[in-house]
């Protein structure tokens, strides 16, 4: 299982190790700055790995291409489109909640909340199980 | 002011139109029109009597003619009497017929005389009743004259030629005794006597038929008679015989000279009977018949004057009553064209204008009579509303521009609010990752600090904490009435129970509550955070310890509840009370927590959903805080735009 943090501030990405950390919870983690480099990381990694175990920890400010604009963009990629997302923000405004769900987003905590989402996500790792790989979805990216 | 001088002006002109403009007014007008129609009233009065008048004294005329028509026919009348009587007269000769004439002419001439009296001299009845007159005089004249000449016949007739005769037939018979036995002689005497008495006989025939020939025979025997006598030859000598034969022949001229005189006295009086008595009767009775003649056309006319005087009056009265018709239907077409076009047309100008229009072309403005002067203040009407309009469209301008400002205003809290959500939330991060650094520090350099550096680092937390929550009270502030509510029903009795269970009673203060009011329909979130703000105020405030008293009241007051806390608390300065509902600002000198904001936030939840907040408080005798909340929230979302942000 990996953890693909998608956050643009390095302060919040220390939070999120130091969680884990507190939390003792030991996965595989990679960093990506905004929407277009975590695609790029997803698309090298996993889809052409023909990985599934990952789950992405969102940022939705971000410069770059935002947490929304990302949503958009893997829900209408065959590849990634069942992507298991949990948002992580600092923004408790509704529209970013309705928005996130829209795109069938896992879970929403805010930043404050980081611990309530470690706490969830421990025994979460240890026992979801995560859709496999489509042969055809591998199909498509090797021709791809 | 501008305007104000303008209706000034306004209205001054219009005085002085109303004033000027006495020209041809309209009340003129129906003066003269109802003057024309009592006109025509008493014109065709005045034709009726002058009608009446005319037939009367037609009727006057024809009375009058009447008269005369009848005195005529009398005149007439007598006329034809006299001429009988006159005729009988000259036939018969008796003396009554004479007298009876005469007294008929007497009568005639004064019954003339007196219709003559009537007539105008002019007239030419009255030349014919002249010569009328004239006539019946001569003729009167000549009655007499023939009664004079009739009597000289009868006295010769009845008296001389009768003593004539007698002393014919005396001498006769002497001159017979005279001759004696003398054959001859006496025979020439018989042949003598026989003529005497042919012509006598012939004689007096002719008195019965006169005729020239009885005459010329009668005087053809006397004169073979006198030459019968003449011829007896007589004894010589014997006078006796002389003497009688002398005086046959004296007796028989006598007796011719008579007979002559008598017939010559018949034919003067046959004359005058026959010739100029038959003359001036025929003459009379043709002026008679002329007269009554006149008279009759005159008559005639007169019916026929009448009947024109009649049609005459009948053709005026209808004629009048015609013309008075025509009048009157002119006039009222010209009042109706005058008068009731225009103020029709005006009033429906007026309608218009009391439903605010402004009217350009006002008709019957240009009329110097009372229809102008009303067409002059349409004029004016038309003109205030013109005015009005404008001030209307200045108001709304203005109103416009006011609603434009408040938009903009409204516009700038909106973006203060803005400013102060995103300046408080983007603060908010930074300061978290402050409080992270810190914390990172504390955990990974835990016993490499001095004692120093870890109290400073405790600082530091602390004013991190402090600042975090200055910025999340900034952040409640901004937010309230921009979260989008719904509205539900609340138990108000219960929601106060709730909040006063959540209060910390440490201290031993008592906090109570009377409430009398069941449900309302509201947003229940803002409420409860009013009342917790307000109730921990209370509390927080309290300097008497267990002798703290709190009491929370709500009461229903029209459409709203009235909430009031009251406490036994420190109280606030009324140099405070405005002060201590702005942000940032605290009246209270006392060392309690706080960022100054909560009762901003709670003066902004009341004033958001329509209620208000005011405070009752002296300084050390408590506080009473009041404020009203709607029972029932329209839900008029008062929710803003916020701005996106992480």
């Amino acid at each position: 299982m990996t953890f693909v943090l998608v956050e643009d501030d390095e302060l919040d990405m220390e939070v999120f190790r130091r969680a884990l950390r507190k939390h003792e919870i030991e996965q595989e983690m990679r960093f990506a700055r905004d929407g277009n480099e975590a695609i790029r990381l997803l698309r090298d990694e996993f889809v052409d790995g023909s990985r599934s175990d990952y789950i992405v920890f969102l940022d939705l400010n971000m410069t770059g291409m935002n947490g929304h604009e990302f949503l958009e963009e893997i829900r209408s990629d065959p590849d990634l489109k069942s992507a298991v997302v949990f948002i992580l923000t600092t923004s408790e405004h509704e529209r970013d909640l309705r928005l996130a769900y829209a795109k069938n987003v896992a879970g929403y905590f805010t930043k404050s909340n980081i611990d309530y989402l470690m706490q969830a996500i421990k025994p979460y790792v240890s026992g979801v199980a995560l859709p496999p790989v489509a042969p055809e979805d591998k199909k498509r990216t090797d021709t791809k | 002011m501008e305007r104000n001088t303008d209706n000034t002006v306004d209205f001054h002109e219009i005085n002085i139109m109303i004033q000027t403009s006495k020209g041809s007014s309209l009340k003129r007008r129906l003066h003269i029109g109802t003057g024309l129609l009592v006109a025509i009233c008493l014109l065709s009065n005045v034709i009726g009597w002058i009608g009446q008048e005319v037939l009367l004294s037609n009727f006057r005329s024809m009375e009058s003619a009447d008269q005369i028509a009848t005195s005529v026919l009398q005149i007439n009348q007598g006329a034809l009497q006299l001429k009988a009587r006159s005729e009988n007269y000259a036939q018969t000769g008796a003396e009554s017929q004479f007298t009876a004439a005469e007294e008929l002419q007497s009568n005639l001439i004064h019954e003339i005389d007196v219709v003559r009296g009537t007539v105008d001299t002019d007239d030419p009845l009255h030349g014919m009743l002249d010569q009328m007159h004239d006539l019946i005089a001569a003729f009167g004249d000549q009655l007499e004259l023939a009664s004079a000449e009739r009597n000289v016949r009868t006295d010769l007739l009845q008296n001389k030629l009768l003593a004539q005769e007698a002393e014919v037939d005396a001498s006769l018979a002497a001159f017979e005794d005279a001759l004696g036995d003398n054959d001859e002689a006496s025979r020439a005497l018989l042949m003598a006597v026989s003529g005497y008495a042919t012509a006598r006989q012939r004689m007096l025939r002719y008195f019965i038929q006169p005729s020239s020939e009885l005459y010329e025979q009668m005087l053809d025997n006397l004169t073979q008679a006198r030459g019968e006598i003449r011829r007896i030859e007589l004894a010589e000598n014997n006078d006796s015989q002389r003497t009688a034969k002398q005086r046959v022949q004296s007796a028989l001229k006598d007796f011719q000279s008579l007979g002559v005189r008598a017939i010559q006295a018949t034919r003067g009086y046959m004359f005058y009977v026959n010739v100029v008595m038959a003359g001036q009767i025929s003459e009379f009775v043709h002026y008679s018949n002329e007269i009554k003649s006149l008279v009759d056309r005159r008559r005639e006319s007169n019916r026929v004057d009448r009947q024109w005087a009649v049609t005459q009056g009948r053709m005026l009265a209808i004629a009048s009553a015609v013309l008075a018709v025509l009048i009157a239907a002119v006039l009222a077409f010209r009042l109706t064209k005058v008068i009731f076009g225009p103020i029709s047309s005006l009033t429906k100008t007026f309608l218009r204008l009391a439903e605010g229009e402004t009217i350009d072309s006002i008709p019957a403005v240009d009329r110097n009579d009372e229809i102008g002067r009303m067409a002059r203040a349409a004029e004016v009407f038309s003109r205030k509303n013109q005015q009005t309009e404008e001030l209307l469209e200045r108001s709304q301008t203005l109103s416009d521009e006011l609603s434009q400002k408040a938009t903009m205003l409204e516009e700038s809290n909106q973006e203060l609010d803005n400013f102060a959500y995103v300046a408080s939330h983007d603060l908010k991060s930074p300061l978290r990752g402050l409080r992270c650094l810190a914390e990172w520090v504390q955990e990974d350099c835990e016993g490499l600090l001095s004692d120093e550096s870890q109290k400073h680092l405790e600082q530091m937390q602390g004013r991190v904490n402090k600042m975090e929550s200055l910025l999340d009270d900034l952040l409640s502030y901004s937010r309230v009435g921009r979260t989008e509510q719904h509205v539900e029903k609340v138990n108000v009795e219960e929601l106060v129970r709730s909040v006063i269970d959540l209060m910390d009673l440490s201290s031993g203060i008592k906090v109570d509550m009377q409430c009398d009011v069941a449900e309302i329909e509201t947003y229940k979130t803002p409420l409860q955070q009013v009342l917790l703000n307000l109730i921990a105020n209370a509390i927080k405030y309290n300097d008497k310890g267990a002798d703290g008293r709190v009491l929370v009241t709500c009461s229903p007051n029209g459409g709203m509840v009235e909430f009031s806390i009251i406490d036994n608390g420190i109280g606030v300065a009324p140099r405070f009370h405005e002060r201590i509902f702005q942000m940032y600002q605290r009246a209270s000198s006392l060392a309690v927590e706080g960022s100054g904001m909560g009762l901003a936030i709670v003066k902004k939840q009341v004033e958001v959903v329509g209620g208000e907040i005011r405070l009752e408080s002296t300084e050390g005798q408590g506080s009473t805080f009041q404020f009203t909340w709607p029972s029932r929230v329209t839900t008029k979302a008062r929710s803003a735009s916020v701005p996106t942000s992480a």
